[in-house]
């Protein structure tokens, strides 16, 4: 168990490291937006479609991130919280007949009441539960729009959703995306470095020793919870846009699922993670598929072979494999090392989750018994983590 | 509603239960000992029936499906275990995502072996025709499938509650690391468990096959009754899966026709209920 | 990457990202756009296919896929001199996929016409795709909405070798009230393809005289059909209409006799409950008798018919579907205006015009045309179910009811004033008299 005064170190290591490494990594991510602005000018249109996508589930999956990767508790059933946004949105405009940006505004206001809502059946729970109920939220969600058919029109979806009038031309919606996305992405990685964030990242790593601390945990994980459904809502809503159609597929766990397996192929715990994995499940879906008729069969392997080998997902290894010899190699000893638990720390996600060492408990609160349980296993020893990974 | 409605119903509900309890089964037995949420316990059923089907176009016979279908699947499940869940040993959301990922993969080559068709597996001649009870006319498979749950029910109590290994893997649920420090292996134990989960699954997709026909989507389908299950009587518990079965069987039959327009809702209202009520369930562990 | 950024930095770096992207946006115009495949007069045509080759509807995507392919095989792909080249993509039954496939294949294999796709929410995704491209021709075969050449057409969609679901359904129940049948419950999917199902039959059943006592609805999906059945008394009922779908079709199938319904109670259905696609899976007599309505049959004795039963046997060893068939008349219909316009399709609306105005004599259907609207004029067959001497089962039919179209016998103004059937609209109260009638008003209708 490491302590928690060495998360807190890293940025400051990063900060305090000027010169060569900080314009390095200027340089990189200045040209990644000189590659994103130019996308449309070097490429068919059947590309900037799949850039599109790419970032609508990119930051979807990012969103699940919050939950997940910073704060260590899987979810299954994000989808649904697209979805309630996504419908909202279509619904508003098309059935209701409003504007589109008062509608967008509004989906995204009952998506945050939803996050809220179902993040208050869950923040008591850990674990294998938080998963299990994430999951059934998420089916709910699927039920009610595949069966409420006045409201959502059932298995049909609802067609017609408009598109912003600045944005109607695939290379306009492709801008007005990867504007919506950075800007999303910026809050996400302020959130996630503010003291808030680190306060989730410790609830990741030893929750039982937050609350005597004075931390409500409960709180932080509603508070986190619905964070990450508002950012969930807000791919919703682009993507609904994007398609001028939602329907109960959007919903369906199976969504739930390919978000996170975007996130954990990308690399679970990371800002870009999200993005790499979403390209890369988005182009197999939709590229490599017209090349190969079993290409479902290909992206489920693809997949276990990532849990199996390379945890840390693509950008995971990316980092401790080339970034990182990188950084030493150009004398940042220090930001190495913080890049190395950073990711170190990224891999750790759920890998022993110390709530699952003591059966599960639902409430908020520690029985007596459950709290001596909790604090031997904290203090692991060679034996106690092989018992434990049995 | 009439009374020979009522019945038909209430057959109805309980063989579905039935049904049902098969695959939830295994699916709370996994998770009650190894803490691993089987997300692919719905394509093992599929391929158990499957498995069952090409058995049947091979010998003719629905029995040797049966027996066949199950075993495969087992076998497959405990290569699943050695092979795969182990070496993330203990990472439950490895152990969950692998699961998914298995289930991707399942599908899919299903659909490539066996194809899109649904297929409903045959009956031998002699549970395929009808009976009357109470007055009303009612499949005999139906009531094979009853007492094919019956008999599980009984078999994993009796396992459980008076065998060694019942008691090894009920201390191993109470306190994996104590069981281990016994000296026992837990991990054979797991596996074992793992094996028969997949065993039940498979047998059930060879009784499904018979009763509900086999497609692509029908192992995402009974996953998703499965869930309802296990969040209603608890996961982990063997009680909680016969209770939950039986509910949710009855609830799924009486709610279609009581509040039609309500039906979906009708299976996933008393799941939200417990949700918010009582998260782990009505026979689950509360710590 | 670690983004090790203070806040002010972040700041910066957002508000230089977005000004960045709003200055290229604004400014300059955008990149060309790809170039929309027209067909031109000369070298290939250029096809693009969309059908559901995995997902819960593959087998009836692979099914749409050989039908098409085999009208290819025989009648060779060169057409008026141009040579056809298709390129299938699997929509996996989703409509996004749907969409994300279909700009693939005009903007990547710049293709000029599409065929497919199957499911009704797929068919409305690319209706709204086809409306923006308009010089985009999508045939479609296969997805039946009925507002699709109703009261939501989309004129570069054109149903070649289609049908409207409710089409076969409307003279199903005035067959109905004919067999004098007096009180009748539908039983049908909970989605829009059950809708327009159950209420054609239920529309022209009340118009004869007759009573809908229950109109059921069960989720697609239906894992056990035993608890709808249940509600289905044999003593209160003079026949049940029944539609059913996909993997759920067997699953009725199977229930009806289960329970004891199979000769206690008239039973009629819809096309796709007693489809050769399900058939195939049953190896039991469970619907052996049992009689359907439908645009298809594969035991009709028209000589199209024939041939293509004959030919798909050959090549796939199996019965074709009605799903083969639609496509293998869509590349039938395609190749008929294509040959019509000499081989050039370079005008998007004389194409169009002659794609409405095809008439063919001889498909796997029978004869087949459109109509003012777009909507198919078809046969539409009573069949039975029987198992024929190699020991497989098909559709034979009891009557055929030539030169069906989708408003039936009534004025096409006066249907399309009313809504597309739903849950809400089935037909049961309208028309209340002979005006709405294009001919053959009921007796007892009033006037």
């Amino acid at each position: 168990m490491r302590a928690l005064s060495s998360r807190v170190r890293a940025p400051a290591a990063g900060r305090s490291s000027a010169g060569r490494t900080s314009w390095f990594k200027w340089l990189m991510l200045f040209a990644a937006v000189v590659l994103a602005l130019a996308l449309p000018y070097g490429v068919s249109s059947f590309w900037i479609d799949i850039a599109t996508q790419a970032l609508i589930f990119g930051l979807f999956a990012l969103s699940i991130n919050i939950i997940s990767g910073y704060g260590g508790m899987i979810t299954l059933g994000h989808a649904g919280l697209l979805g309630v946004a996504g419908y909202g949105v279509a619904i508003l405009t098309t059935h209701s007949g409003w504007p589109l940006g008062a509608a967008v505004a509004a989906a995204l206001l009952i998506c945050a009441v939803a996050s809220v809502f179902f993040g208050a059946l869950v923040v008591r729970s850990r674990g294998t539960y938080f998963v299990m109920i994430t999951l059934a939220e998420g089916m709910v969600v699927w039920g009610i729009a595949q069966r409420w058919g006045e409201l959502t029109g059932g298995e049909n979806g609802i067609p017609g959703i408009p598109k912003p009038s600045f944005a109607l031309l695939d290379w306009q919606y492709y801008y007005f995306v990867l504007a919506a996305v950075a800007v999303c992405t910026v809050l996400i990685a302020r959130l996630v470095r503010s003291p808030f964030g680190l306060s989730l990242k410790g609830i990741r790593e030893a929750e039982d020793r937050l609350a005597p601390l004075g931390y409500n945990v409960a709180l932080h994980k509603l508070i986190a919870f619905t964070i990450s459904g508002v950012f969930a809502g807000v791919a919703g809503v682009l993507l609904a846009m994007y398609n001028n159609f939602i329907g109960p597929s959007d919903v369906f766990f199976l969504a739930s699922a390919s978000g996170l397996l975007m996130l954990i192929l990308g690399g679970i715990g990371t800002l870009t993670g999200a993005y790499v994995g979403a390209a890369v499940v988005t182009i197999i879906e939709n590229w490599v598929s017209s090349y190969f008729e079993r290409w479902q069969t290909l992206l489920g392997i693809v997949f276990v072979l990532v849990i199996l080998f390379a945890p840390d997902g693509i950008v995971g290894a990316w980092t401790r494999h080339v970034w990182v010899p990188l950084l030493r190699r150009l004398g940042a000893g220090d930001e190495a090392a913080a890049a190395q638990t950073a990711t170190a720390s990224a891999s750790g996600v759920g890998l022993i989750a110390a709530e699952d060492r003591a059966p599960s408990d639902f409430r908020g609160g520690v029985s007596a018994t459950e709290d001596a349980r909790s604090h031997t296993t904290s203090e692991p020893t060679e034996s106690d983590r092989e018992g434990a990974r049995r | 509603m009439s009374l020979h409605e009522f019945w038909l119903q209430l057959f109805n509900g309980l063989t579905f239960g039935a049904l049902l309890f098969l695959v939830a089964s295994g699916f709370t037995l996994i998770f009650g000992l190894m803490r691993i949420v089987n997300l692919a316990q719905g394509s093992l059923y599929l391929l158990g029936g499957y498995v069952g089907l090409s058995l049947i176009r091979a010998t003719g016979s629905y029995w040797l499906a049966l027996l066949g279908g199950a075993v495969a699947i087992a076998i497959l499940g405990l290569a699943i275990e050695r092979g795969l869940l182990r070496r993330v040993g203990g990472n439950t959301m490895a152990e969950i995502l692998l699961t998914v990922g298995l289930s991707f993969i399942a599908a899919d080559l299903a659909l490539a072996v066996w194809g899109g068709d649904p297929i409903t597996l045959s009956l031998p001649s002699g549970v395929e025709g009808r009976t009357t009870i109470f007055g009303v006319t009612y499949p005999v498979f139906r009531i094979v499938v009853l007492g094919l749950g019956i008999i599980v029910a009984v078999g994993l109590w009796a396992l459980l509650e008076h065998t060694r290994i019942g008691a090894i893997i009920r201390a191993g649920v109470d306190d994996r690391e104590m069981v281990a420090a016994l000296g026992i292996n837990v991990k054979a134990v797991f596996t074992g468990v793992f094996a028969l989960g997949a065993l039940l699954a498979g047998l059930a997709g060879v009784v499904g096959g018979a009763y509900l026909s086999l497609y692509p989507g029908a192992d995402t389908e009974i996953l998703t009754y499965s869930l309802v299950v296990v969040v209603i009587g608890g996961l982990g518990s063997l009680r909680g899966a016969i209770l939950g079965s039986l509910l949710v069987g009855l609830i799924y039959d009486f709610g279609q026709s009581l509040v039609p327009d309500l039906a979906y809702f009708v299976v996933f209202a008393p799941m939200a209920l417990v949700l918010i009520l009582r998260p782990q369930g009505l026979f689950g562990r509360a710590g | 990457m670690n983004l090790c950024l203070g806040t002010a930095r972040l700041r910066w770096a957002a508000a230089m990202t977005v000004a960045a992207i709003a200055a290229v946006a604004a400014g300059c115009g955008g990149p060309g756009g790809g170039d929309e495949g027209g067909a031109g007069s000369k070298g290939p045509i250029r096809v693009g296919t969309l059908f559901p080759t995995s997902g819960t509807v593959a087998a009836a995507g692979t099914d749409m896929l050989n039908g098409w392919r085999l009208w290819w095989k025989l009648h060779g792909s060169t057409v008026a001199g141009r040579k056809i080249e298709s390129t299938q993509e699997d929509t996996a039954g989703d409509p996004n996929t749907t969409l994300t496939k279909a700009r693939k294949l005009v903007q990547q294999n710049e293709v000029g016409i599409t065929v497919g796709p199957l499911l009704a929410n797929e068919a409305y995704a690319l209706a709204g795709y086809l409306k923006e491209n308009p010089d985009v021709v999508g045939l479609n075969p296969a997805g039946s909405s009925d507002d699709l050449s109703q009261r939501k057409r989309v004129d570069n969609f054109v149903r070649a070798g289609g049908w409207q679901s409710s089409t076969p359904t409307q003279p199903a129940g005035a067959w109905a009230a004919q067999q004098g049948w007096k009180r009748a419950i539908t039983l049908c999917t909970d989605y829009a393809f059950g809708y327009e199902n159950c209420g054609g039959f239920a529309n022209t059943f009340t118009d004869h005289g007759g009573k809908v006592v229950k109109q059921l609805y069960s989720p697609l999906g239906t894992s056990d059909y035993s608890s709808y059945l249940a509600q289905i008394d044999p003593k209160s009922v003079d026949g049940v209409f029944v539609q059913s779908v996909g993997a759920d079709a067997p699953k009725f199938i199977k229930a009806w006799s289960d329970l004891g319904l199979k000769g206690k109670v008239p039973l009629i259905t819809n096309e796709t409950t007693f489809e050769q696609s399900t058939l195939r899976g049953i190896k039991n007599d469970d619907p052996v008798g049992l009689e359907s309505f439908g645009h298809y049959a594969e035991g009709a004795s028209t000589p199209g018919t024939e041939q293509f039963v004959a030919a798909y046997k050959k090549e796939y060893g199996q019965l074709p579907s009605y799903y083969s068939c639609s496509t293998y008349t869509a590349a039938q219909w395609l190749s008929a205006a294509v040959t019509q316009l000499k081989g050039d399709i370079g005008d998007t609306q004389e194409l169009l015009k002659t794609l409405n105005g095809v008439k063919l004599q001889d498909t796997c259907f029978g004869p087949m045309a459109l109509d003012d609207h777009g909507g198919t004029v078809a046969n539409v067959y009573m069949r039975k179910v029987a198992r024929s001497s190699d020991g497989k089962l098909a559709n034979e039919v009891v009557k055929t009811y030539p030169n069906v179209s989708q408003f039936f016998n009534y004025k096409p103004d006066a249907f399309l004033d009313q809504p597309v059937y739903s849950r809400e609209y089935q037909g049961t109260d309208w028309p209340t008299n002979c005006d709405a009638f294009a001919r053959a008003c009921p007796p007892g209708m009033g006037s």
